[in-house]
């Protein structure tokens, strides 16, 4: 699978599942391994950082107030 | 001709038909005539402008029904609500339900009545039924329509009044849940006259941004005049034309509103909704640490097989080394040249064996002088060796008779000493067996005329008896005899 970066949470979590089902069932090479590893390393830090930083913004809208036009993200 | 009834027959008849008619009706109507009998029954007619129902309220029915239970709509008041059977007035407006049934006695049909309230509420609920099955009849609660929510969402429209207890009970779950979001609150007042335009047009305001992934509309709970608002259609049109999945949590768990009914997903309550849209926050953690345990796991092991595989491997190259093969020629290549040396040596050392002999053989043919000399030699010894050998055989003949001297002597000396041996046994049986032996315990021998006696019978009375004892004889008389008793 290509390295492509994901950037939400769930897929990180999928990723570092599936890093594991590679590692623990298929016959792969020792380089492979271990990029395996060194990518799911990543996937938990990222995991953690976004746990760490869940938090939940709220804005109020009043009536008829038009929605903000920038996206926080 | 036609059937003749009696009263009775005919009242039955009368009776069984509107029982089968009328199992189960609502009616309103204003209350008159009250009576209230001492046994509790309540006694009533309800009337309109222009006609009369008798009713009878029996005391079992309105004192077991629940107070804080609406069995029509379902609603459960917070405080026990007083029971309309103390409410009930002359001149109030109510809606009674029950079967319709006939007292024969007076030939009157009545209301035996199961349930009443005041007609206000009841025409809500009635006019919610009404809505209910309209709406129903246009799909708006097809399961079939319903769609799931995004796991985890992140932008949420949230349609509450920001004043509200919904507001503060569905943020303080969502503190707890998910990882991070942004919340658009479309602030709308959750009743009043102009609740449920306002709380529609939230509503497609929100599906139509683009930008949140689900709406959530959400109230506390209330009476059902405070709900209200959400059962109206506007709302629920609102829900039910929105392009994005509509989640609603109306009231508390018993409160089901149009709105509820025509979302993708009903909340019992606002907090449940936050439930509903984000699993807690330890659970994500707990997964993301297990996760992380698996990965240091499966990466230590899959490390172990390879490295064992390499054990392996280096071991097979090992056994299958060409180096293995050369030492082994090497070997025994220097074992055929040890071999070669010794038999090389050994041929050598045998040659020179024989050469030696050779020239000596050689050295004395060559000297004839020492050849007689030795001649004269070998006779001298030859003479010496025979005279040696006559004394030698006169001192061997010597020997041998002094030999069979003594061998002689030895075997007469041991014939002797076998026969005193013999005889020295039988002299010591022969005291062993000496029959005076037992004189010396003091046994005698006793005889009768030389005959031994063995037994009284041996003598007589008055036989002269001889008594043989150690150191001499006792002549004595037989005097007596007695035998002994046997046994």
């Amino acid at each position: 699978m290509a390295a492509k970066k994901s950037d939400t949470f769930e897929e990180r979590m999928k990723r570092l599942e599936d890093i594991v089902a590679l590692l623990e069932s298929s016959n792969i090479a020792l380089d492979q391994s271990m990029d395996l590893y060194r990518e799911g390393i990543g996937c938990v830090k990222f995991c953690r950082e976004k746990l760490e930083k869940a938090k939940h913004e709220l804005q109020i809208l009043d009536e008829n107030e038009a929605a903000p036009t920038e996206d926080e993200e | 001709m036609e059937e003749v009834y009696t009263v009775s027959s005919l009242t039955e008849e009368i009776r069984k038909g509107l029982e089968r008619r009328f199992p189960y009706v609502w009616v309103r109507g204003e209350a008159t005539n009250l009576s209230v009998a001492s046994s509790g029954h309540i006694y009533f007619s309800l009337k309109d402008g222009s006609s009369q129902l008798q009713c009878v309220w029996f005391s079992g029915k309105h004192k077991n029904a629940s107070r804080n239970f609406d069995p029509l709509t379902g609603e459960v008041f917070d405080s026990p609500a007083v029971p309309l059977a103390e409410q009930l007035r002359n001149g109030l407006e109510i809606l009674a339900s029950g079967a319709i049934g006939v007292y024969a006695a007076r030939g009157q049909y009545q209301l035996l009545v199961d349930y009443a309230r005041p007609a206000g509420a009841g025409l809500l609920a009635l006019e919610f039924e009404k809505r209910k099955a309209k709406l129903a009849g246009l799909g708006y609660f097809a399961p079939e329509r319903k769609r799931p929510l995004p796991r985890e969402p992140r932008r949420i429209a949230l349609v509450t009044s920001a004043r509200g207890a919904a507001i503060h009970d569905f943020m303080e779950l969502a503190s707890v849940r998910g990882l991070g979001s942004n919340i658009r609150l479309f602030n709308v007042p959750v009743q009043g006259k102009e609740a449920p335009e306002k709380i529609a047009r939230a509503i497609a305001l929100a599906g139509n941004q683009d930008w949140a992934q689900v709406i959530v509309v959400i109230r506390g709970g209330g009476s059902m005049e405070d709900l209200w608002a959400f059962n109206e259609e506007a709302v629920a049109e609102a829900i039910y034309n929105s392009p994005v999945p509509v989640l609603a949590g109306i009231g508390h768990e018993v409160d089901i509103s149009l709105a509820d009914m025509t979302a993708d997903l009903r909340a019992a309550t606002p907090s449940h909704a936050a439930q509903l849209l984000w699993s807690p926050r330890a659970e994500l953690w707990q997964k993301l640490d297990e996760l992380t345990a698996d990965l240091a796991r499966s990466a230590s092991a899959r490390l172990e097989t390879l490295t064992y595989a390499l054990a392996q491997k280096s071991r097979m190259l090992s056994i299958l080394t060409p180096l293995r093969k050369i030492n082994e020629s090497l070997n025994k290549i220097s074992d055929s040249r040890r071999g070669l040396l010794m038999a090389a040596k050994r041929a050598v050392r045998a040659r020179q064996e024989k050469l030696a002999f050779m020239d000596k053989r050689f050295r004395m043919a060559r000297n004839p002088a020492r050849e007689i000399s030795d001649g004269e030699e070998a006779l001298a010894a030859f003479v010496d060796m025979m005279k040696k050998a006559r004394e030698e055989r006169i001192v061997v003949a010597g020997n041998k008779l002094l030999n069979l001297e003594s061998g002689l002597k030895n075997r007469i000396s041991a014939v002797m000493n076998r026969i005193e041996t013999k005889l020295d046994r039988a002299s010591s049986c022969l005291k062993a067996l000496n029959p005076r032996k037992p004189f010396k315990l003091g046994y005698a021998l006793l005889s009768v005329d030389g005959h031994r006696v063995r037994s009284i019978d041996d003598c007589a009375i008055g036989d002269k008896v001889t008594g043989e004892l150690i150191d001499g004889k006792l002549i004595m008389t037989a005097d007596a005899k007695e035998k002994e008793s046997e046994g």
